[in-house]
């Protein structure tokens, strides 16, 4: 082996024992503040969904769960009651408004009906944007296998919402079958 | 060099972002708010301390053909350190400069001491050399902060419930000091002034 050849190899190995030691270090502190980075998101998400969704325990984001999901999608949520069964399924969605993208939250129980749903985020046009927050869309207790959302005085934003109340339900039929078995363990 | 020039030239001889104009994109990013600009300052001089530390102590077996690499690996290390560390125990403070902390590890101050200086001295020297560097930083950082939050909003906060309002938002109070235009006027104006008393200095040395 020349010189040029066992140069290369002891630099690589320099490198690799480097890069070694970093590796480690860093999985050990990962190891600490990883489980304190997922308490604190679920916290977050379970703070959110509580200002429109009051169920006494959620799971973290649930998105994983789905591959291939539908973009209107952006998140996935299971509620539970007290006793840790799954109430509802909860959907952030994104859809199309006038300018902006608009998302919401669409609830849909076990049994397949509607909870309800909500804006919360949009760049439109204040004026118009403002009519459909809070607004009902109709939907409460709706089957998802038939239901007709009602529009709110400014009809591109509440497209944004609807579209997201229509993947939502979509998506929802695919998995109806298995939500029965869902538990918070 | 005496010890104790060592640790001064940062702070202002060789400052930086004053002389050096070194690091100006986060100084200029994260300085509309005192609480950015002191987040900023902990995780710089964490990384560039210990990278200064640990650079200096391999020193010697480090091949020079293959320094940079190395260096780039350590500091990239110590700043996915913190960068975890403040996303656990920070995570406001993450929320509003975590970009800026990944973008540590291309900081030119941080690689210019590792290979002007670390490479080259002794690990007391470089932990002295980072202390004054990171003291000459941050304080540029936090006085340019202060001013642009004081102008823009009459007071300043300088931790979670520790603030200081000045001016009671009724002189200034405009939100111009907080947008990027006055960050590169004030900053402009504070080199201006480090420039004009070190050509007086030398002046008078003259």
């Amino acid at each position: 082996m020349n010189s040029n050849n066992t140069k290369i190899l002891k630099y690589s190995l320099f490198l690799i024992v480097l890069g070694l030691i970093a590796g480690f270090l860093l999985g050990f502190v990962n190891s600490i503040t990883e489980p304190i980075i997922e308490n604190r998101k679920k916290e977050a998400v379970a703070a959110a969904l509580k200002e429109h969704f009051d169920y006494p325990d959620y799971s973290p984001s649930m998105m994983n769960e789905y591959p291939n999901i539908n973009s209107a999608i952006e998140d996935i949520f299971y509620t539970f009651d007290a006793n840790g069964k799954l109430v509802s399924v909860i959907y952030k969605t994104v859809g199309q408004g006038y300018k902006s993208e608009v998302r919401s939250y669409v609830e849909i129980k076990a049994n397949g009906t509607f909870g309800k749903a909500v804006m919360i985020s949009n760049d439109d046009t204040k004026s118009f944007a403002d009519l459909v927050v809070g607004h009902d869309f109709g939907i409460t207790d709706e089957s998802v296998e038939d239901y007709s959302p009602i529009k709110a005085g400014a009809s591109f934003t509440s497209q944004g919402v609807i579209s997201g109340i229509d993947a939502a339900a979509a998506h929802f039929k695919t998995i109806k079958d298995k939500v029965g078995g869902i538990t918070n363990d | 060099m005496t010890r104790r020039e060592n640790i001064l030239k940062g702070m202002w001889k060789e400052n930086p972002i004053l002389v050096s104009l070194l690091g100006l994109c986060s100084t200029l990013a994260v300085t509309y708010t005192v609480q950015n600009a002191i987040g900023l300052t902990l995780g710089f001089a964490f990384v560039l301390i210990l990278s200064n530390v640990i650079i200096a102590a391999i020193r010697k077996i480090v091949p020079n053909e293959i320094r940079i690499p190395i260096y780039i690996v350590v500091v990239a290390t110590l700043v996915a350190l913190v960068e975890m560390l403040m996303r656990a125990y920070l995570p406001g403070l993450y929320d509003s400069i975590g970009f800026w902390i990944s973008l540590i590890v291309v900081n030119c101050i941080i690689l210019g001491r590792a290979e002007a200086f670390a490479s080259q001295n002794t690990v007391y020297d470089s932990f002295l050399d980072a202390i004054g560097m990171s003291v000459g930083y941050g304080g540029v950082l936090i006085l340019l902060a202060a001013t642009r939050e004081l102008l823009g909003t009459g007071g300043f906060i300088i931790w979670d419930g520790v603030s200081v309002n000045l001016l009671d938002g009724a002189l200034f109070n405009s939100e111009f000091f907080l947008s990027p235009p006055a960050a590169f006027i004030l900053l402009g104006i504070f080199i201006g002034i480090a420039n004009i008393i070190n050509n007086g200095r030398k002046e008078v040395k003259k």
